[in-house]
């Protein structure tokens, strides 16, 4: 049954909020991540503050509290932990790590369900990708539990997990062969066809984020051409942000399931909180036995108390 | 009525998972989003997690064994690392089913169905947390209340059933992935469909992510047909 005509009209602000609130936060982030120098990131707004300490949400402000903590998650991800986020403010404490205890600080008082993974926890899923080594010595094969990987002969081009490309790099032991995916023109051309095609997302690996930030971090001196291919994979994360949101504004009452085809995990991870949020409004305002009967609910107290005080008169 | 986020075919990295051998791993990373993303508990992959535990014990003797013999302290670390993954998973996996059973306990034990996917250990540590938790209420609270509220499942005696179980909330949103093109699933409820919208039968493609109610993909999901991500 379709929700009657206020309902659907409130149902509609609720999802045009969504979106506002929403392109408000990507703002503040992609403004924080265009400073080169990765410092100046917001603080959370007093008011955030203010309202965990009471511990007393409204829905539109728990709604933009839960987006402001999601975006904050994967800025987070982004800064190396020792950058200061907010240099402007000269408060020592604002660190990324204060920001980090902050983020779930509050995070505790909104739903958890609705964050299910940590974007260190996608960051785990993607470090069992595939990356070829060309290792410089000489070693047996490791038969481990997530399986057998080697031998390693030096000069002679192997796959291993990512994690395992990373543990041999840190101690010197092999260049990491960069992603064919990851290479400046590879790239450009998926931010081209990415701003052309309006209605779709280019193929990427399901983790490229996570996958080219750790070999930014790792192995800085194996990606050719590291700043470039780093821009571009921040335009091409952007423009497909932009999508999202733009896509996101096509739910409405008549939605019952989302696909989504092409997104990538940390876009997935970030974008759910949001997404489920949404839709379970949609479905409980479709469903009106879910949601708790107001009136019945204010009509009972008010006689209840009605009574109470015309009893004492009577007997008088 | 599904609305697109996207187009295009499958991705690379879907190709890769089938040429990589298969280990005890993959199922429980497999287990341990499911079990992550799942409103409800879901069964107990018993097999499973004695097979990797004996892996890890193995391995914990393999690593002391080259550390005492004066391997190359790479190699050493290196299987560190791969023994420290596989139980990071292990633990986030129980851990995880242990944060569901402390949330839903009266409802659990209330249900055969759910009752029965829960291990050996798990329904000792049901039964004695149920315990402890009414031995709680019942000294801090339930005690000092009027007889006829006194009770932890109902409100007040006149009650006509438990209303103060906590239920998972199956008509939460998931998001998913099928293995295999998928046709004919019913996303409304029978009561729903009868006295509503007509919906033409869902069909999900295989490897495209979904955001979908969980109620209605519930049973695919326990037949592993369905991953949640």
């Amino acid at each position: 049954m379709l929700p009657n005509t206020t309902e659907t009209l409130l149902v509609r602000g609720c999802c045009r909020m969504l979106v506002e609130s929403y392109r408000r936060c990507r703002r503040s982030s992609i403004a924080a991540r265009t400073d080169q120098r990765h410092t100046a990131v917001c603080q959370p707004p007093s008011a955030f503050r203010r309202s965990t300490t009471q511990g007393s949400l409204s829905l539109d402000f728990s709604v933009y509290l839960c987006l402001y903590l999601t975006n904050l998650q994967q800025l987070l991800y982004l800064c190396p932990p020792h950058l200061r986020l907010d240099a402007s403010t000269a408060q020592p404490s604002w660190t990324v790590a204060a920001h980090r205890n902050l983020a779930v600080e509050m995070a505790g008082q909104s739903d958890p369900h609705l964050n299910l993974f940590s974007a260190e926890e996608v960051e785990f899923v993607a470090e069992d990708e595939m990356v070829e080594i060309v290792p410089n010595m000489r070693m047996d094969s490791l038969h481990l539990i997530c399986g057998d990987y080697g031998p390693f002969y030096p000069q002679i081009a192997t796959e291993v997990p990512l994690w395992l490309a990373i543990a041999l790099k840190k101690r010197g032991k092999c260049a990491i062969r960069t992603p064919e995916w990851m290479s400046v023109e590879k790239l450009t051309q998926i931010l081209e066809a990415e701003r052309e095609s309006q209605g779709s997302f280019q193929i990427l690996p399901f983790h490229y984020v996570e996958i080219s930030k750790l070999l930014f971090d790792h192995a800085r001196d194996d990606v050719l051409d590291m700043y470039l291919v780093r821009s571009l994979i921040e335009d091409i994360r952007d423009v497909r942000f932009h999508k999202v949101e733009a896509s996101l504004g096509s739910i409405d009452t008549r939605t019952s399931a989302v696909k989504i085809k092409d997104l990538s995990a940390m876009e997935v991870n970030i974008v759910r909180p949001f997404v489920i949020r949404a839709l379970q409004a949609i479905y409980k305002h479709g469903n009106p036995e879910l949601v708790p009967d107001q009136d019945r609910m204010t009509n009972v107290q008010p006689q209840g108390h009605d009574h109470g005080q015309r009893r004492p008169l009577r007997r008088r | 009525m599904a609305s697109s986020l996207g187009g295009a075919s499958m991705s690379q990295t879907d190709d890769f998972e089938m040429f990589t051998p298969t280990t005890d791993v993959e199922p429980l990373k497999r287990a341990w989003r499911n079990e992550k993303a799942a409103p409800e508990i879901l069964p107990f992959e018993g097999s499973l997690v004695g097979r990797i535990k004996e892996q890890i014990q193995s391995m914990e003797e393999t690593i002391e064994e080259y550390s005492r013999s004066g391997i190359d302290p790479l190699i050493v670390s290196l299987y560190q690392m791969d023994l420290d993954r596989t139980q990071f998973l292990l633990r986030s996996y129980v851990r995880s089913r242990l944060q569901k059973i402390e949330k839903y306990m009266l409802y659990i034990l209330k249900s055969d169905e759910l009752f029965s996917r829960l291990s050996k250990e798990e329904i000792t540590f049901t039964d004695r947390c149920r315990h402890d938790m009414k031995k709680h209420f019942d000294e801090s609270v339930l005690s000092k209340l009027p007889n006829n509220y006194q009770d932890i499942l109902r409100q007040s005696i006149t009650s006509e059933e438990d209303d103060m179980v906590p239920e998972p909330p199956l008509d939460t949103f998931v998001v998913c992935k099928s293995k295999e093109y998928l046709e004919h699933i019913q996303l409304e409820d029978e009561e729903e469909r009868a006295s509503s919208r007509i919906e033409e039968p869902f069909e999900m493609e295989a490897n495209v992510l979904h955001i979908i109610r969980y109620r209605p993909i519930k049973s695919l999901v326990e037949s592993g047909k369905i991953d949640l991500l």
